[in-house]
């Protein structure tokens, strides 16, 4: 009977199962809808609050970014491996309005430097302040606006592909000039950079995330990463410390601080912050790849990497792009998000969200909602409608092939490709002609942004309610109050697409107070500077200035808090880069306003 | 003596998956690895009493299948929670329990069932990219061997050889063609069936006693079968698709047999008897 029972069900129970996975198959398409977390209920979507509309064109905002590498061989593939752009957001010319200075990799091709009209529009005065760096040999990097000699304007770092340089403002003119023997001829491949008071000598130092090995790209292919896979994959370059000084930079005395860590990451971002409030900064190196890792800065002589005791291994996405870090819970204390890609089934390495629980970092990036975001690059935490809580907002998109104007034209997904050529025996992976042409193919690309609106700690994607939902290939974006409007709007400078540039027109937005930090004598820019905001709920808000955080974009480096309905501003605490803690009273509502050093109530 | 080609896959699998965590950064961590083998050694405990086949084989027996199906899984996917492979293998061993021809055979490979069920169901855990066991050459040429040593002695040790010979012949003889057809060099079509994945599944899972045919004629057609849909799938860019390929392929050649089995019980004989004494039963 057993048995007679169970022949009648075996034919058909395994005609279904087989049916019904064959039939779930096409959820396997990595079509970027899926790429993201569940839509929020209808009512929610109905009270997002924030509105953006963008307004590049319209304000003289013309740059759009160029495929580039150096080595010719990449063929079709080139999109996949080509530089990505940058941005750097500051008021370069001191007229209380934020500029914009935007990248363009490729070799003899300009550099933008964006002069805000009074946030009316802008105006390319790059080739009059001689910064278009058109004559350069190597591919551009990142930028950081920086005041390093200390005389009162602002300087610019820029990075390369190859031999670094710094462009010093003449604070008379405001024009610049290249020094190219400033980091002593260092030379390296790095994708990010960051700036720094490492050893709190007063004079601002600089970090280099070596992406790409110390050799020249132009006779280098990316085969091993890009077509490769994650785990120890040390194959990439060393990041380094270089100090600053009265006369350029250069490497520290002890080779222990300068090489960041014995195994060569591919480092995409360097995110820098005080980890352990011990006053000395501390650094994230977000790793594609590889492991990240957290090096504690003890007493400006060491880096000590303490991944493995702060952060659990298994919760490492192996593709990190963005540190920022941020106090997304108002509680005085710094989180960390770090992008990674999630386009299941190919890629499913979620977005982190490290929650600081006194040293040890937990990933609350699920239970929180901001796990996926696509395949995700800079990602930026602001009150967007100053209601008291960070929000965070998140851009993504890899590649299209060259003939791929429009989702309809993608032939297919490259990722199974790509998966492919990883599994082939390492002899053969190296031999381009074996691929098919990537020109038909697209690798997560037309993915829309995500907006992550905090209500009350959980976060809800509410990018295309509130007019985010570009498909461009976003890939370096900052934050930047263009019209000093206390709402915070977005750039976002696309791969192989224009810049965009999102105003902030939120309805009804909280009250704010905007604050610009002017450090000791000499520092322009007081970077490392920590500010709480007493809040009458008893809650502390604390934002750290390192504006260059994220990935390839230098935002604001304005301190902007939302206030929500409150009437006054509470008490601000600023402990500066030196140690010295101030506390300013009687602030003015809804306005920017400069706090200067030794200008505070002594504490 | 003879050894259960069980032990093969197990080592095999094992080994793989101890160099891969220490030595190559393959993305796996002990809580999940832990978790896996207690919830498939408990569900295969568990099935085997509810099913009452508990008398019928060794518990020894039980949780070898248990470890080979635990091990073979937590190598061949990769997701990130804790929990994924304990529920997936629990799922692929209950399949063995419930999903059974005529003869009491289970249908599906329980390690090839957990792959295609995480495809289906749960691909927005599944990280569908490569593993790191042909990072480089001097790790692809230490895993080459041993996989290909463990695959003879495997599919010795089950009289398999057959099946995984029909398959890469296939592959050879109807791929490269095909794949000309479509521009392709023959070296793109052949090469991804020598990574490490494919040898696995070739050599380890093909050659499985219980979800693959018998006699020496069937196990080339069989063999072949499995490479031409797995040919089409690849082309229509199905991950996994050898495995996929496997699973409607066992699928079909089951619903064959039962087929066949109830035309002959109708003409000349009534229900045929449960086997009780099969060879084993857990290649991954």
């Amino acid at each position: 009977m057993h048995a007679r029972a169970l022949r009648r069900f075996v034919g058909p129970a395994t005609a279904g199962v087989v049916l019904v996975a064959i039939l779930r198959m096409h959820r396997l398409d990595d079509t970027p809808d899926k790429a993201f977390e569940p839509a929020p209920a209808p009512e929610v979507l109905a009270q997002a609050p924030f509105r953006f509309e963008e307004v590049a064109a319209q304000l003289g905002l013309d740059y759009r970014h160029e495929l580039f590498y150096p080595n010719a061989a990449a063929g079709t593939y080139l999109p996949l491996m080509a530089f990505p752009p940058a941005v750097a957001v500051a008021d370069v010319d001191g007229d209380g309005f934020m500029d914009l200075y935007v990248v363009q990799p490729a070799p003899g091709r300009p550099n933008k430097l964006y002069r805000n009209l009074a946030g009316h529009g802008f105006v390319d005065v790059a080739p009059a302040k001689g910064l278009t760096d058109a004559s350069k040999l190597q591919a551009d990097s990142m930028a950081v606006w920086a005041d390093v000699n200390r005389d009162g304007a602002l300087d610019l770092v820029q990075s390369r592909f190859g031999c670094h340089t710094l462009f010093l403002q003449n604070p008379d003119a405001g024009t610049f000039d290249e020094v190219p023997e400033a980091f002593g001829h260092y030379c390296s491949n790095p994708k990010g950079i960051n700036v720094a008071d490492f050893n709190r000598d007063g004079w601002l130092d600089v970090v280099f995330g070596n992406y790409y090995p110390e050799v020249d790209l132009a006779s280098y292919l990316p085969l091993n990463h890009v077509f490769g896979f994650a785990g120890r994959n040390y194959t990439g370059g060393q990041s380094a410390v270089m100090l600053g000084g009265p006369t350029g930079f250069h490497p520290p005395p002890n080779k222990d601080f300068q090489d960041l860590s014995r195994l060569r990451a591919h480092t995409t971002t360097v995110g820098v912050a005080d980890v352990n409030g011990d006053g000395f900064p501390d650094l994230f190196l977000a790793n594609d790849y590889a492991l990240d890792t957290l090096l504690l800065n003890y007493g400006g002589r060491e880096f000590a990497d303490v991944t493995a005791t702060a952060m659990p291994y298994r919760e490492h996405g192996f593709s990190g792009m963005n540190a920022d870090f941020a106090d997304f819970d108002n509680e005085g204390r710094l989180g960390l998000y770090v992008t990674n890609m999630y386009v299941p089934p190919f890629l499913t390495a979620a977005n982190i969200l490290w929650k600081d629980r006194g040293g040890r970092f937990d990933n609350v990036a699920q239970e929180r909602g901001v796990g996926r975001c696509g395949w995700a690059w800079t990602a930026k935490f602001a009150d967007f409608d100053n209601d008291g809580n960070l929000d965070l907002f998140v851009i993504n998109g890899k590649a299209r092939g060259a003939n791929v104007h429009s989702p309809a034209e993608a032939q297919h997904s490259f990722s199974f490709v790509r998966n492919t050529i990883a599994t082939l025996p390492p002899d053969l992976r190296w031999d381009l002609s074996l691929y098919p042409d990537f020109s038909n193919f697209v690798m997560s690309a037309f993915e829309r942004n995500c907006l992550f609106w905090n209500r009350n700690g959980h976060f809800e994607d509410v990018a295309v309610q509130a007019g985010l939902g570009d498909l461009e290939e976003g890939q370096a974006a900052a934050l930047v109050d263009y019209d000093n409007d206390g709402r915070m709007d977005i750039v976002i400078a696309n791969m192989n697409g224009p810049l965009l540039l999102y105003h902030n027109v939120t309805p009804h937005p909280g009250n704010w107070v905007g604050l610009s930090l002017v450090g000791a004598p000499g520092l322009l820019t007081a970077f490392g500077a920590r500010v709480t905001l007493h809040r009458p709920d008893g809650k502390q808000a604390l934002r750290e200035l390192y504006p260059a955080n994220g990935f390839r974009g230098q935002s604001d480096p304005r301190i902007v808090f939302g206030l929500g309905p409150l009437g006054q501003v509470p008490p601000v605490e600023v402990k500066w880069p030196d140690g010295r803690t101030e506390v300013f009273r009687t602030l003015t509502l809804n306005t920017y306003q400069r706090l200067t050093y030794g200008l505070g109530e002594a504490r | 003596m003879k050894v259960d080609p069980r032990w093969y896959v197990l080592s095999n699998n094992s080994a793989l998956l101890l160099l891969g965590i220490a030595l190559w950064g393959l993305q796996r961590d002990w809580v999940q690895v832990a978790f896996c083998l207690a919830m498939g050694s408990s569900t295969e405990l568990l099935a085997a009493f509810a099913f009452k086949k508990h008398a019928r084989v060794r518990v020894a027996d039980r949780l070898l299948s248990a470890a080979v199906a635990s091990i073979s899984t937590v190598v061949l996917v990769r997701a990130g929670e804790w929990w994924f492979y304990g529920l997936l293998v629990s799922l692929a061993i209950v399949s063995k329990y419930v999903l059974v021809d005529a003869e009491g055979r289970h249908v599906f490979n329980p390690t090839n069932f957990a792959i295609v069920f995480s495809l289906a169901f749960l691909p927005d855990h599944l990280f569908v990219r490569p593993d790191q066991f042909s990072f480089d050459q001097s790790t692809f040429y230490v895993v080459l061997p041993m996989v290909g040593g463990f695959g003879a002695l495997a599919m010795a040790g089950a009289n398999r050889w057959r099946g995984t010979l029909a398959y890469y012949l296939t592959i050879l003889c109807a791929g490269v063609p095909l794949g000309a057809a479509l521009g392709l060099k023959p070296l793109w079509v052949l090469a991804p069936e020598m990574n490490i994945s494919t040898l696995i599944f070739a050599f380890l899972m093909m050659t499985d006693p219980r979800t693959t045919p018998t006699p020496p004629g069937e196990q080339w057609l069989f063999g072949g079968a499995v490479a031409l849909l797995h040919l089409a799938l690849r082309y229509k860019q199905v991950p996994y698709s050898p495995f996929v390929s496997l699973f409607i392929i066992t699928g079909f050649w089951s619903l064959f047999r039962t087929a066949m089995t109830a035309a002959r019980s109708r003409t000349w004989a009534p229900a045929t008897a449960e086997i009780i004494t099969a060879p084993p039963d857990a290649n991954p």
